[in-house]
């Protein structure tokens, strides 16, 4: 899918959603940095020491101090920031919920919505920074073959049923069958195009099903890292996972 | 629709290892009753219908802040084992881009995989009792969604509580002065008060869209959702 493409098509509300996956793939594929060329073991590792520290931690400065480490390093991969940080909305909104709804008295909403955050954003350096067939075969180890393949069945065709899903909408839109304020309408119409992109999909696996028969699939499709991972650019996701875990412990 | 939406860090540790235990337990059930030959045909449609879920999870329906599951057709087309990996393959995409934490993801499968179960019981039953074809749909939908919603402030119910000091046997005064400091304290009452009237409506659209889409397969390709999943295995 081209960049071009992919910055109109994300301009669109409704496409925006749509295509959170793809913009994302994008950026993880035709991007290079520092953390672009670090392995995807190491920056999983720095998720996990993220997350860790988002458990441990109620103290909003810690999660000020992560937030500024972890911004501060999207901003030296050569990533549209500003772009990518509506993605952390998702967990801004649901948090919020959730700090709304909370008496705790050992804990303020400011923190909670900070937890959130900061897990998401750590994410997002992940995802934005990393293919993911290199985080499939970081999965090799723990998921069972039928899980890992169809994981890949699913990222691949993703692609293939969303710019079918997408041509529809932009036939709906050229004949004014959806609008944001008509939910019913919507729902009419959605449920033809969901209908037929499931037949479509069907299909599709069904076509699939007798390539790899063909192939001689036996389980286990090939997963493999394609760069050249450095040590050196390695250690950095690690050490800065590492700061923000010793921060929570230590602040 | 019963997807937990909370992020990292809200929900007590022991909660989410208990969510991937559980998960974990399932989808080994789930592999050791779905029969390596039958599993190794059906790992395209297992992926296909997972990114279908993930492209339903992924469209707003307009100005409501509501997007489609759709579960219960994927456990009516795929059955409630391969339906249940659906569930985790979706739920573990949708936490990559931070859509639910990647803690959750445990007890979201647990949710959502829920609902592919009783979702595809239940159409079984009332597809027995009603010979029309879109209404056990939208029935099976309903019924499934609103026991599953149960099941998901169920879960947020039961994680307020701070299990270990429970597990410990300290006094009740401890346990409860633990829930009020707890990061995850909240108060239910307020949480089902900003979840009902989000949860009526998404399951009348979830059961309506299920239906449409239902309605829509039929037309044009019946045998996809018109013989009883039990003859296509996969289970």
């Amino acid at each position: 899918m081209s960049e071009h493409r992919l910055e109109n098509a994300g301009a669109d509300d409704f496409g925006r959603d749509l295509l959170d996956i793809a913009f994302i793939d994008n950026l993880a594929y035709n991007r290079d940095s520092v953390m672009h060329k670090a392995s995807a073991l190491s920056k999983v590792t720095m998720v996990a020491l993220v997350i860790a520290a988002v458990v441990i931690s109620t103290e909003a400065l810690v999660f000020v101090i992560a937030l500024a480490i972890l911004l501060t390093t999207f901003s030296i991969s050569n990533l549209p920031v500003l772009r990518i940080l509506p993605f952390a909305g998702y967990a801004f909104i649901f948090s919020l919920i959730f700090a709304v709804s909370s008496i705790g008295g050992g804990i303020t909403p400011i923190v909670v919505i900070l937890k959130a955050v900061t897990a998401a954003v750590s994410m997002l350096l992940l995802i934005t920074t990393t293919p993911y067939p290199q985080i499939f075969a970081l999965g090799r180890k723990i998921f069972p073959t039928i899980l890992l393949d169809a994981m890949l069945v699913t990222y691949r065709s993703f692609f293939i049923l969303m710019e079918q899903v997408e041509r529809v909408i932009i036939a709906l839109r050229m004949r004014g069958g959806y609008s944001p304020l008509r939910v019913v309408g919507n729902l009419d119409i959605m449920g033809k195009v969901v209908g037929h992109g499931f037949i479509h999909a069907w299909e599709l696996s069904e076509n699939m099903q007798n390539a790899m028969l063909i192939r001689g699939y036996r389980g286990g499709m090939p997963v493999s890292a394609a760069r050249k991972h450095s040590i050196k650019y390695s250690l950095l996701p690690v050490l800065l996972g590492a700061t923000v875990l010793a921060t929570a412990v230590f602040a | 629709m019963s997807h937990i939406h909370l992020p990292d860090g809200v929900i007590p540790v022991f909660w989410w290892i208990v969510g991937y235990v559980l998960t974990a337990a399932m989808l080994g059930l789930a592999i050791s009753r779905t029969k390596s030959t039958e599993a190794r045909r059906k790992v395209p449609l297992l992926g296909i219908i997972a990114a279908i879920m993930l492209i339903g999870q992924s469209i707003p329906l307009g100005f409501i802040p509501f997007h489609l599951g759709l579960a219960v057709l994927a456990g009516i087309v795929l059955g409630p084992w391969l339906g249940f990996m659906a569930a985790f393959i979706s739920n573990m995409f949708l936490a990559l881009i931070g859509h639910g934490g990647i803690t959750v993801v445990g007890l979201n499968t647990m949710v959502v995989g829920s609902e592919v179960i009783i979702g595809y019981l239940l159409y079984g039953m009332v597809r027995r009792a009603i010979a029309r074809p879109v209404l056990p749909v939208v029935l099976a939908t309903t019924l499934t969604l609103i026991i599953t919603i149960t099941f998901m402030v169920g879960v947020v119910a039961i994680a307020q509580v701070n299990p270990a000091l429970i597990l410990m046997g300290e006094e009740e005064g401890a346990i409860r002065e633990s829930v009020v400091d707890s990061p995850a304290a909240i108060s239910l009452r307020r949480f089902i008060t900003l979840i009902v009237p989000i949860a009526a409506i998404g399951i009348a659209i979830e059961a309506l869209a299920t239906g449409l889409i239902v309605k829509f397969i039929m037309g044009v390709r019946p045998d996809i959702v018109g013989a009883p999943a039990r003859e296509r295995g996969g289970r």
